[in-house]
């Protein structure tokens, strides 16, 4: 399937125009990084940051800090998440009451910065279908629609998103499977009815 | 009912470890039997597989772009304050360049890389360099080994096994210029005022400010050089009247079979037309992982795009400092693919001989009691 293969390859990129910057000095490099990361960074900063203008500040103050370290950075084993890492981190000091560890307060991300959709493809996903989906996911715990995001959309493991969460791979597999079960029940009733046959067929 | 609830919540996690794309073949087929038997979670599971995006504030290309070029503000900004306030403490050689080519790199895009192979009988001698045979320095590095160095102009070059640099303790004059044979890859300070030439006994490559790998050995037959950031000219040696303009991710290879003739007559048009096929201009290579097949040895690493046996040996010599020799001259010409780091020799030479289709070797190797390695 065309999903696996454009998560997959996306990590592969990053890792190794990441490489191409600490190793070579590679501005263009480092330019293709950023447009490639901006989007997803700045929405997850924006979650933990409450604000999309803090969010792209900390992403360029992260992508500053990232050029002048350049050359101690080539070691990095994951880039994606060392970034990610970064983000998290600097988006939790705009916070006025951090706490000292790197815990990212659940009950009070940003739900606008989180959401998300699938891509609608008109004979799969119709409007009043993705609607459903989004109002769905939007009523699920905030800790549960970050993971679900982290995975979707960031193309996360469970390993790497735990990491990023600071909580364990079963809890990301558990709220993961909560989110699945709330959205599959929700649009049960809404399957468009030319595919009705193709789906209902045993 | 406690199996029911048992198998929906079996259904739901391998669900979602399916849109996750942490699901193992064994999962997918257990998935396929629970979904037998709830129908109408296989629209979830489409919707669940495909691409999703935010559904507020979506960023478009050309947000994605503006943000970049606000950035590179802030950056630039940001490293002006670092250099003054670092100017009172001592700065390694090194970083000064860096931050002065900042501006110049956005200014040029990739670099290229251009490599020159050498005609061993028919090359004219290169101008002698413009400099005082005194104040002439050498930098020469061993079969085996690898160097680094600082030009006086804060030019960085690095050269690999086998190869030899001759350049001035300083740099005076209208040209900054150096003489290489074997490989090197220079990444070399903006100065318009005084370009900076690299003279090889096929070509000299002639730069403003840019990166680019050189690879001139002299028991090659080819010479090439590969620009990776900024522009190049190439001037031929047998016709320093035709110069061959590179841009980023371009290569120029110069074989040694083609006759005088031909290269007097060629010109950056007629290459680009193919009219002189010999002398090519080519794209960077690059190998599944993306890197860059012809800077590779800069990251320690060796890689070879569908290239001969016999060009992969001399390389295997100067890096390995051995010496290989076809007992078989057929194999010369097997042409293979490989990205290399940190292996041994024996094991580069056995991942490139089970090759093969049929299931057997490609070729097999012997060294003798003198350490030469043998292809058969």
């Amino acid at each position: 399937m065309v999903y696996y293969i454009c998560n997959m390859r996306n990590n592969e990129i990053i890792s190794s125009l990441f490489f191409d910057v600490c190793t070579h000095n590679n501005m263009k490099a480092y330019e293709q990084l950023y447009k490639m990361l901006y989007g997803k960074l700045v929405h997850f900063s924006a979650a933990i940051a409450g604000s999309f203008q803090l969010g792209e500040e900390t992403v360029s103050d992260v992508f500053i800090r990232l050029w002048q370290k350049r050359q101690q950075l080539s070691s990095v084993r994951n880039p994606a998440v060392y970034i990610y890492v970064s983000v998290r981190n600097a988006s939790l000091n705009t916070l006025h009451q951090r706490k000292a560890q790197n815990n990212i307060p659940f009950e009070n991300l940003d739900a606008d910065a989180l959401a998300i959709t699938p891509d609608i493809e008109e004979r799969l996903v119709s409007r009043e279908v993705a609607l459903i989906i989004e109002k769905t996911i939007r009523e699920l715990p905030e800790k549960c629609q970050l993971i679900f995001r982290l995975i979707k959309i960031d193309g996360f493991t469970y390993k790497e998103a735990a990491e990023l969460l600071d909580i364990s791979p079963k809890t990301v597999d558990a709220q993961l499977a909560i989110a699945v079960k709330k959205i599959t029940l929700a649009i049960r009733l809404h399957i468009p009815s030319h595919l009705v046959n193709d789906f209902l067929r045993s | 009912m406690d199996t029911d609830q048992k198998d929906n919540d079996r259904l739901w996690q391998l669900l979602a470890r399916k849109a996750a794309n942490e699901i193992t073949d064994e999962e997918n087929i257990e998935l396929s039997k629970l979904l037998q038997q709830h129908p109408d979670a296989l629209y979830a599971q489409e919707i669940m597989v495909q691409e999703w995006h935010d559904s507020y504030k979506r960023f478009s290309e050309a947000d994605t772009n503006a943000a970049f070029e606000k950035h590179k503000s802030r950056l630039q900004h940001a490293l002006n304050e670092a250099e003054t306030a670092h100017l009172a403490e001592d700065m390694p050689a090194d970083k000064q360049p860096a931050y002065k080519r900042l501006v110049f790199r956005w200014a040029s895009a990739a670099a290229v890389f251009i490599t020159a192979t050498f005609l061993a009988l028919k090359w004219h001698k290169p101008p002698e360099p413009e400099l005082q045979p005194e104040t002439l320095q050498q930098l020469a590095t061993q079969y085996g080994a690898k160097s680094q160095l600082v030009l006086p102009d804060g030019t960085r070059v690095w050269l690999n096994a086998g190869s030899k640099l001759d350049y001035p303790k300083q740099f005076t004059g209208a040209n900054r210029e150096v003489t290489l044979e074997g490989e090197a890859y220079f990444d070399v300070t903006a100065n318009k005022q005084h370009p900076f030439w690299v003279h090889t006994r096929a070509f000299t490559v002639k730069v403003v400010g840019t990166a680019f790998n050189v690879r001139a050995y002299a028991d090659e037959d080819s010479a090439a050089t590969s620009l990776i950031r900024g522009s190049v000219e190439v001037e031929l040696t047998a016709n320093k009247k035709n110069t061959v303009l590179l841009r980023p991710n371009e290569k120029l290879t110069v074989p040694v079979a083609a006759s005088d003739q031909e290269f007097q007559k060629a010109s950056d048009a007629d290459i680009k037309k193919n009219i002189f096929p010999e002398i090519k201009k080519t794209v960077v290579t690059t190998d599944k992982a993306n890197t860059v097949v012809e800077t590779a040895w800069m990251e320690n690493k060796l890689a070879f795009k569908n290239t001969s046996f016999q060009q992969i040996a001399l390389s295997l010599e100067k890096w390995f400092a051995v010496s290989i020799q076809f007992k078989n001259e057929n194999k010369k010409k097997l042409k293979l693919s490989g990205t290399f780091e940190g292996e041994t020799l024996e094991e580069i030479l056995e991942a490139f001989s089970v090759a093969n289709i049929n299931g057997g070797k490609e070729f097999s190797y012997k060294k003798d009691s003198e350490g030469i390695i043998w292809i058969y």
